[in-house]
């Protein structure tokens, strides 16, 4: 089996505070040319930080006016946000975007109205959405349509029922979803899918066993969660597989005490922060999936998060989202 | 200074491609201090070596420079067509998954200044360093899109002189991989994608007919390159395990510009045999001939009228030969899900 | 399923450790890592048949690579590097093989003073090309009775063979088959894994 094993020396105990002092410090490193490579990705990187700081109860370290006032420049004249001043708006980072204002209850600071149509403009005819102007289409950028809407209390201006069925025309016959019809199942598209059909009220739609039975394949003798058969553990997918196992009910399904001990063991007990695998660079977006799956896990030093939004619960409460599938169908 | 040594690179780099413009890899070479006065750059063999040390200057020089000129595109710096080209094309040999700079290369091409051609090349290029750059195969497909669509539309202008071009076409396209049955309406229907794409992938194929109608350049330029696209993919399969970019691609490309004909299906089906039992625990390629072999089952009919194959001839000798498998290699997993796969088949038909 | 390397050796009474062949396929390497890869090759399997005991075999995880090692009794030794796919037991039914045939074409009194330039043995290059088929591979699987009964020792890693206190880092730096080329590219492999 591809697998890893635990080193003997790997942490044990959930360093929540380094944790937070290493995403509170990752934006002082703006020279690096770590950071230059990973602009492409700061909008989301942002909502990684972010999230795991409130995660962690410790948002207020963060200079909420510049985070504001940062995610606004962004936003371009169609509505579309890009992931920093001068790239291409994009729906991946525009949920991003959304996200993080609605963490600071500050959406009011984005043009709301050209952002919504810019979304919905980007809904193909067969449902499917694609990520910018130029085309390319991906059960990922459902998703973020979907959730950004939502968050925005606006999935009016899409059309719902047909996205569903674009979401549903990917299912395989594993149970799984892929980014486009008759794509391979992978783990992280099925949260994306899993998550639009529970934001929708479309659950029902799922053949529960089956998916939940595939999603618990998933764990290795390590403990660990891989994306795909055959594939490497991943802290990642303690999040990507857990939340939609979560979602349609069927967390129970997996050993929580070894994968517990998987994750703990990719943190670094030096600089805080958590990596794929136990011995590998941290960074920020598994710190904010490790933060998060343990969470799911029931750890309560750690904010109670939503499977389906990956925010805070009580975010998610406030704005009176559900995401289970006795709400009303839309 | 940094600056002057990120400019000096940068010209290096643009003289190298202009030196030896058949370099088909490159990569970067462990040297993380600047040796006395040696070039960091290394080119044998029409492989390209950058040290490590100069990756990161080179970078910083051309990616600060785009990302000016794009941030204040209406404003002062001026910078040529020819200058964006090169930039980007460094910016993206570091970093491909900088979707921003591929989008000013689609611009590019749209105004004109760069050819499409070349794009292919450098994404090709690109994927012998990073055969999973997500963004560089989002990229090729929208340049197979539009390869698709400038064909369509330039046949539609001649389809007046159709009938002089006759005899090229059968020539000019010797694409074994295209079904030329069914028109392309009905092929279209069938599996459910944009008739106008159906009808350039078919078009094409036709070969001796419609494909008359299509100018040689671009007919010629969308026969090559969706056969090469092929190979393209073969690469990156076989540079990275499980390579979930690289397939799904594959499946597009299958899909979307040879419209699923049985022709193409069958070969892929063929082809992929010998891939997939050297590489036992890529589900991704299991997962590829499940594609191929559920679109193979929606045309049972014309599988026998054209191709003398029953379907159930097609998932028993899947059955056989996956169950050969799993009695060599009991321990993989991609392998037994195949098999799973290949029940569910023989329950439904 | 893929075989990377394929090496005879000879580990004399005092432990010193002699290359006789080795065969390499490396096309599905980077053209400037092919070098460095093939040292590490060499490098890996000369520790292997120094670490590993007379009359024992041994497969070797490390990271995708699995190390197969088998030493005789009379201290001649061979190392097939492939990946997880490669079944352990044509691996080693294959390394029986190799030295069957090597022993057939020179004798051991040899073994301890014969050049790798000097030895003739194209049979390690045509088996490392053979095998690499997974048909070839299991025709070789159905003549299983081949293999003796001694038990396959696994090690999740090379440093589970290394004697205690030893690091493989410092194997690596003190390694005087391996170029400083080879040394660099092993440290920036390290550093972003
Ligand atoms: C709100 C949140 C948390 C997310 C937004 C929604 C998105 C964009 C989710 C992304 C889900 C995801 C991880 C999709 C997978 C994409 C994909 C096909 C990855 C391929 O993975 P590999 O590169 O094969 O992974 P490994 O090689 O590491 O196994």
């Amino acid at each position: 089996v591809k697998d890893i094993t635990l080193p003997d020396n790997a942490p044990k105990t959930l360093l929540l505070q380094k944790h937070a002092d290493y995403i509170a410090a990752y934006g002082n490193k703006k020279d690096d040319y770590e950071y230059i490579m990973t602009e492409y990705l700061r909008m989301n990187g942002m909502y990684w930080g972010l999230t795991a700081l409130s995660l962690a109860g410790q948002l207020d370290r963060m200079d909420k006016k510049e985070v504001i006032s940062f995610a606004k420049s962004c936003q371009t004249e169609g509505g579309g946000v890009a992931c920093s001043v001068g790239h291409d708006p994009h729906m991946l980072s525009t949920l991003s975007a959304v996200q993080i204002l609605t963490l600071y209850d500050a959406v009011d600071n984005l043009n709301v109205e050209t952002l919504v149509s810019w979304v919905a403009g980007l809904q193909q005819d067969d449902g499917s959405f694609s990520g910018d102007k130029w085309g390319e289409v991906d059960t990922r950028f459902s998703f973020c349509a979907v959730a950004c809407l939502s968050l925005l209390g606006r999935l009016d201006a899409i059309n719902v029922d047909k996205a569903v069925d674009f979401v549903l025309s990917c299912m395989n016959f594993d149970g799984g979803f892929g980014c486009r019809p008759g794509s391979e199942s992978h783990s992280g598209q099925i949260y994306c899918c899993v998550g639009l059909l529970a934001i929708t009220g479309y659950l029902h739609k799922i053949n529960t066993d089956q998916l939940g039975w595939w999603l618990c394949e998933r764990q290795l003798p390590s403990g660990g969660l891989n994306g795909r058969p055959e594939k490497l553990p991943d802290v990642c997918y303690s999040w990507w597989v857990l939340a939609s196992m979560a979602a349609i009910g069927r967390l129970h399904w997996i050993d929580k005490d070894k994968l517990r001990a998987f994750m703990l063991a990719c943190q670094d007990e030096e600089t805080g922060g958590f990596a794929d695998r136990p011995g590998d660079m941290v960074d920020p977006f598994h710190t904010l999936f490790g933060l998060a799956g343990l969470s799911l896990l029931g750890d309560e030093s750690v904010q109670p998060v939503n499977p389906v939004y990956c925010m805070p619960e009580n975010i998610i409460r406030r704005l009176n989202l559900s995401t289970t599938d006795d709400a009303e169908n839309s | 200074m940094e600056d002057a040594r990120g400019r000096r690179l940068f010209a290096d780099l643009n003289h190298a491609f202009r030196k030896d413009p058949l370099i088909d890899e490159y990569d970067f070479l462990p040297v993380t201090e600047p040796q006395n006065n040696a070039s960091p750059l290394l080119l044998v063999e029409h492989k390209l070596g950058l040290e490590l040390w100069s990756v990161r200057l080179l970078f910083r020089y051309a990616y600060n420079r785009l990302m000016n000129w794009r941030d204040r595109n209406q404003a002062s710096v001026f910078i040529d067509p020819q200058e964006l080209i090169h930039l980007s094309r460094a910016v993206l040999m570091v970093n491909p998954d900088c979707y921003t700079a591929w989008n000013i290369r689609k611009e590019l091409i749209e105004n004109g200044d760069l050819p499409l051609a070349d794009d292919l090349k450098l994404g090709q290029l690109i994927l012998s360093k990073f055969p999973k750059s997500a963004e560089t195969f989002i990229h090729r497909r929208w340049l197979f899109q539009r390869l698709v669509n400038q064909c369509l539309s330039s046949s539609n202008d001649s389809t007046a002189s159709a009938d002089g071009h006759q005899e090229n076409g059968g020539a000019l396209l010797c694409m074994d991989g295209i079904d030329i049955a069914l028109g392309p309406e009905a092929n279209a229907l069938a599996n459910g994608i944009r008739p106008e794409a159906a009808a350039a992938a078919v078009a094409l194929g036709e070969g001796g007919r419609a494909c008359a109608a299509l100018p040689l350049e671009s007919s010629r330029l969308l026969a090559e390159n969706l056969h090469h696209e092929l190979t393209v993919c073969d690469r990156a399969a076989d540079s990275y395990a499980s390579n979930y970019y690289a397939w799904t691609h594959r499946a597009w490309v299958v899909r979307y510009c040879f419209n699923c004909s049985l022709q193409v299906l069958l070969g892929e089906l063929e082809r992929t045999q010998t891939w997939t039992m050297k590489h036992v625990s890529d589900h991704s390629g299991f997962h590829y001939r499940q594609f191929l072999l559920s679109n193979l089952t929606k045309h049972a009919a014309r599988l026998h009228r054209q191709y003398a194959k029953s379907l159930s001839g097609l998932v028993d000798a899947e059955h056989d030969f996956i169950c050969d498998l799993v009695q060599s290699f009991p321990s993989h997993e991609a392998l037994w899900y195949h098999r799973k796969f290949v029940f569910h088949l023989m329950m439904k038909s | 399923m893929r075989l990377f390397a394929l090496t005879v050796a000879y580990k004399g009474s005092d432990g010193k450790v002699n290359q006789l062949k080795a065969a390499h396929e490396l096309s599905s390497f980077g053209y400037f890592q092919r070098g460095s890869i093939r040292e590490f090759m060499d490098f890996t399997s000369k520790i292997l048949v120094e670490r590993t005991a007379l009359c024992s075999r041994a497969s070797v995880k490390e990271q995708e690579y699995i190390c197969h090692v088998y030493v005789r009794r009379d201290g001649l030794g061979a190392v097939l590097i492939g990946d997880h796919e490669y079944q352990q037991r044509v691996a080693h039914t294959l390394l029986n093989k190799v030295l069957d045939e090597f022993t057939a074409k020179y004798s051991s009194p040899q073994w301890a003073i014969l050049k790798e330039s000097d030895v003739n043995f194209p049979q390690l290059q045509d088996y490392l090309q053979k095998y690499q088929n997974p048909k070839e591979a299991d025709a070789m699987t159905k003549i299983q009775s081949e293999l003796d009964e001694t038990k396959i020792i696994l090690h999740n890693t090379i440093e589970a063979v290394l004697q205690r206190g030893e690091k493989l880092d410092d194997l690596v730096d003190k390694s005087e088959g391996l170029s400083m080329q080879s040394k660099a590219f092993y440290k920036t492999a390290k550093k972003t894994n």
